[in-house]
């Protein structure tokens, strides 16, 4: 029969105690009210006495460190050949308490001698004092707000074994783990269209118009209608590219207004999907500059438009972004349709 | 030659001022009564004598410490109505802009250097007050006002003993008004009373504190001894307050009997007193008396109508003041 | 450029100013002949006499409140207390008389003095003799406070200090009375609120007082042995503070260490520390370092006294492990 030896709550609404010392070595026999260990409030030092008599087992909480309260640091058995296992914990593993030398002097100058049976520990770790809290990843600020800048989540780098609390140094590493995260994860797919409709349908708008419809603010249009569609959204957003030099522009809800109306607008909001309309350029592709959840690409292949979605699947599933493109396809080959 | 104010502009001017320091307490103590007042205040009725029988042989910049129970010495050392009640309301029209309150009220331009919630805690600064006067040369005298409970306050006797050192014009005035706080005089300061400025070598006094022509008459040759560096002086004028230590201290009797009381308001009043020296010497009548009473009430009245409507400070003066500006 | 001690900067300010202005004295215990045991007043009585070079009994909270009054009627006193001990008996008469008595006279009352004391342990005098409590006076309203951390500060602070129309108390490290510095001969001026930056750097932020910049000195060279880059701030003032010069360092190191010898408990770097997080949390790569006086008596033994206060050591030490990511 094991008897557990718990970290005690010492003080109103607190939840670690630091562990100073121990009294007494794996294996020691302990008589009941014998000190064991000595631990430290934020208010005081004080001893934790054996509650029996027995041999003092299993020793897993190190000196020098947080415990939380309530946590098991030892057994006491009644004698030594049932001792249970030992769960080591990963805190144990990785991390150490490097002593700390001046802090180490002023505590002997307070301390009631009890140096022989510190535990002390090799100074060889890299990241000592690492804990794991759950949900919560321990970063420093600094780190934060460079990984926020560029929308990079911290969880890579947990996910990828480093060990927190984690800085600004680390946000190399984190860049490297997302770019390869992004590749791994998108999906893709393209639609070849005719677009002698689309092409006679832009004459004949232009002709009955006072201002000039260029084809950007139409595909842009009929993105934003599929979207609508597709997405069930209220706002659309699109980051509209286009031009030699790939300027950017964004609509607000071009489907809802009439196509000579149809203009960029100066509000910062969010944007749903990104265009790169490379139609007034060579390249017929063109991928990765940007980690939106939608991105199409248009493009001009031989005679016809070459429609690209590249999407995130965390974000849409893959018989949605067939529909999205299906549908964009649909106006851009019979467009006419879409003003009845 | 006759150190008493003997004129009748000087009488009539102690009878005004001690009505009006009557007038004044008696509207603050309604004013916590009817729950209109912020904090709490401390009454001077019926030591009316002690502030103006000395504040009257004071010059407007003879410098002046007072103590929580400070409005009879503002008044008797010049201050207005309505400036005071806006400062005991939290005004901005206070003399201290609200900050101050009643027990901290100072009214700089006519040397009053302010009451002290601390007892005791002004010792110092009317004594550095005397220092200043003689460095400087300007012929004032300073008068610290006290009350018995501050004899047991260490800071005294520390200035009192510097004061006498360095002959500083700076008159010590210790309202012996019999209690400190809720206890007696005699449970909490041992010995004789007299004997403790007398152990500097500070010449001593003691007068009767309901007589206003006898302080005003000693408050009249020590100053002038004082101003010849001759200081400095201990005054002990024996006193009494009507009301409690505070305005809520009401039922009092477990600490002072209600004869006790009655006897010092029927016999030893000092304005019924020196109301009927007037009358009897002469030098001035009934109809006088009581008009003058009448029209300080009613200043009273209107001043405190004035303060209860008048403006709060506003918001942005909270930090203001902490710093005067170089 | 000349180098004097700082017990004769001191010296120097205050007679600089006597010359300037009657209407300053000092008050205090051995301020005449003796010139204050530790000798910073030599002279002083000698060229302005006794009505100005006032000796007194020994009543500290007398002659502290006696200095408020004067400084209230047209004097400008300097009070000398002894050791910085002391200022828990003088506490009501800083606290509650001169500190408060501009505020609650609505801005009509002035009190222009200061008051000059001392701090520092080592010196083997024991408890009540060795206190560093300027945390304290920062901390009631309406006081400023001054830390010269050398002979050139000593100076220039005391000087601004008798020219300003607040009460000041400005702390002198007992223990640097006979370090000498470079003091120019011509006449200057150190504004209160303006924090000194040492020595440029770009790893590591070390904000220190008095004392403590010397050892944050001799740290900041061994750091830069090991190429760490320590940039090195003296505040002059605790109050008022120049938060805005310790802000922009750390925000371009992203690292600080505040060395003060007061109590770490609840002082200086508890609360320059708590600004730096206030102000300048999401530029930080690690949590701000504090090294302070331990919180004990100060003990007799030279074998423990020695152990309560930070050291160049210690700050070298924390640098390291906070650039190692052992923190």
């Amino acid at each position: 029969m094991a008897y557990e030896i718990i970290m005690p709550a010492l003080g109103m609404a607190q939840e670690t105690g630091r562990l100073v010392a121990w009294l007494k070595n794996e294996g020691d026999a302990v008589s009941k009210g014998d000190p064991l260990m000595e631990v430290e409030t934020d208010k005081s030092t004080m001893e934790v006495e054996a509650p029996k008599d027995g041999f003092l087992v299993n020793i897993t909480a190190l000196a020098n460190t947080d415990i939380p309260v309530g946590e098991v640091v030892a057994h006491i058995v009644d004698n030594l050949d049932d001792i249970p296992t030992k769960v080591m914990k990963k805190a144990d593993l990785a991390s150490e308490k490097t002593v700390i030398e001046s802090d180490e002097t002023q505590k002997q100058a307070t301390n009631k001698g009890n140096t022989d049976n510190k535990v002390r520990l090799p100074r060889t770790v890299k990241y000592p004092n690492s804990i794991i809290t759950g949900e919560k990843i321990l970063a420093s600020p600094k780190l934060r707000s460079l990984a926020a800048a560029e929308n990079l989540d911290l969880k890579n780098l947990r996910n990828a074994g480093y060990t927190e609390p984690f800085k600004a140094a680390d946000i190399a590493i984190l860049k490297q783990l997302s770019v390869r995260e992004n590749i791994s994860l998108r999906r893709n797919a393209t639609s070849l269209l005719d677009k002698t409709s689309f092409d006679m349908f832009l004459t004949e708008i232009n002709s009955a118009s006072q201002n000039l419809i260029s084809a950007s603010v139409v595909f842009a249009s009929f993105i934003s209608a599929s979207l609508r569609i597709t997405m069930n959204e209220v706002d659309i957003g699109i980051n509209y590219k286009s031009g030699n030099e790939l300027q950017s522009v964004i609509y607000n809800n071009p489907d809802k207004q009439q196509l000579g109306d149809v203009s960029p607008t100066d509000l910062e909001m969010p944007v749903l999907a990104e265009v790169n309309d490379l139609t007034f350029t060579d390249f017929i592709q063109l991928s990765g500059d940007t980690n939106s959840n939608i991105i199409f690409t248009i493009s001009n292949f031989t005679d016809q438009l070459m429609i690209t979605l590249d999407w995130d699947p965390n974000s849409l599933n893959q018989a949605d972004a067939l529909k999205l493109l299906l549908d964009v396809g649909k106006r851009i080959k019979s467009p006419l349709k879409q003003l009845l | 030659m006759s150190n008493i104010k003997d004129n009748r502009e000087s009488y009539l001017q102690m009878f005004r001022q001690m009505v009006r320091i009557r007038a004044f307490e008696e509207q603050a103590n309604q004013l916590y009564l009817a729950a209109k007042m912020p904090g709490l205040t401390h009454m001077y009725i019926g030591q009316e004598a002690v502030a103006v029988g000395i504040c009257e042989a004071l010059s407007s910049n003879d410098k002046i410490t007072s103590t929580h129970r400070g409005h009879g010495h503002c008044v008797a050392k010049g201050a207005n109505f309505k400036q005071m009640f806006c400062e005991l309301l939290g005004k901005e029209e206070g003399y201290c802009r609200g900050k101050g309150g009643s027990m901290h009220i100072a009214d700089q331009a006519n040397g009053n250097l302010g009451a002290n919630a601390i007892v005791g805690g002004s010792a110092g600064i009317a004594t550095g007050a005397a220092l200043s006067a003689k460095q400087l040369g300007s012929n004032e005298v300073s008068v610290c006002f006290f009350g018995d409970g501050a004899l047991g306050q260490g800071l005294l006797y520390e200035t009192m003993n510097m004061a006498a050192l360095w002959k500083l014009p700076v008159i010590y005035a210790c309202e012996n008004n019999l209690y400190g706080e809720y206890t007696k005089v005699e449970e909490m300061a041992a010995g004789n009373l007299l004997a403790r400025a007398e152990g500097f070598g500070i010449e001593s006094f003691e007068v009767d504190g309901q007589d206003v022509l006898a302080v005003n008459a000693l408050t009249q040759e020590l100053v002038e001894r004082a101003r010849k560096g001759h200081g400095p002086f201990f005054i002990l004028l024996n006193t009494y307050r009507y009301h409690g230590h505070h305005v809520g201290d009401i039922n009092r009797e477990y600490y002072r009997s209600k004869e006790e009381e009655t006897t010092w308001k029927r016999d030893r009043d000092p304005i019924t007193n020196f109301t009927k020296l007037l009358l009897e010497k002469k030098i001035s009548t009934t109809e006088e008396l009581k008009s003058i009473e009448h029209q300080i009430e009613t200043e009273a009245e209107e001043a405190v109508n004035y303060a209860l409507n008048a403006a709060w400070p506003d918001a942005s003066e909270v930090d203001m003041h902490v710093f005067a500006s170089n | 450029m000349r180098e004097i001690t700082f017990g004769a900067a001191v010296n120097e300010a205050i007679a600089e100013e006597m010359r300037l202005d009657d209407r300053v004295i000092i008050l205090g215990e051995d301020v005449a002949e003796a010139g204050t045991p530790f000798k910073v007043l030599s002279g002083l009585v000698e060229e302005f006499g006794t009505q100005r070079v006032v000796d007194t009994p020994i009543s500290e909270p007398g002659f502290t409140g006696i200095a408020v009054g004067a400084a209230m009627t047209g004097l400008r006193p300097i009070v000398d207390l002894m050791f910085g001990d002391f200022l828990f008996l003088i506490m009501d008469q800083l606290c509650n008389q001169a500190a408060k008595t501009h505020y609650m006279s609505g801005g009509k009352l002035n009190v222009p003095m200061v008051l000059r004391t001392n701090m520092g342990a080592t010196r083997r005098s024991a408890a009540q003799h060795s206190q560093s409590l300027h945390a304290l006076v920062a901390h009631i309203p309406g006081l400023k406070v001054a830390m010269p951390s050398s002979a050139y500060e000593a100076k220039g602070l005391m000087k601004t200090a008798i020219r300003d129309n607040n009460p000041v108390v400005i702390f002198e490290d007992k223990l640097m009375y006979n370090d000498k510095a470079k003091v120019p001969e011509e006449e200057y001026l150190i504004n209160f609120g303006e924090a000194e930056v040492l020595h440029s750097g770009k790893d590591i932020t070390l904000i220190a007082t008095s004392s403590m910049v010397q050892q944050a000195e001799l740290a900041a060279k061994s750091l830069a042995e090991k190429n760490i880059s320590a940039e090195v701030i003296d505040p002059r003032t605790i109050s008022p503070l120049d938060e805005t010069t310790i802000i922009n360092s750390v925000k371009k190191t992203s690292h600080a260490i505040v060395i003060d010898e007061g109590h770490k408990n609840f002082g200086i770097t508890a609360e320059i520390a708590a600004r730096i997080s206030e102000k300048a949390f999401y530029y930080l790569d690690a949590p701000v370092q504090r090294l302070g006086a331990m919180d004990v008596p100060v003990p007799f033994s030279p074998a423990l006294e020695d152990l309560t206060v930070p050291t160049a050591q210690q700050i070298h030490n924390r640098a390291v492990m906070i650039l190692e990511r052992k923190i």
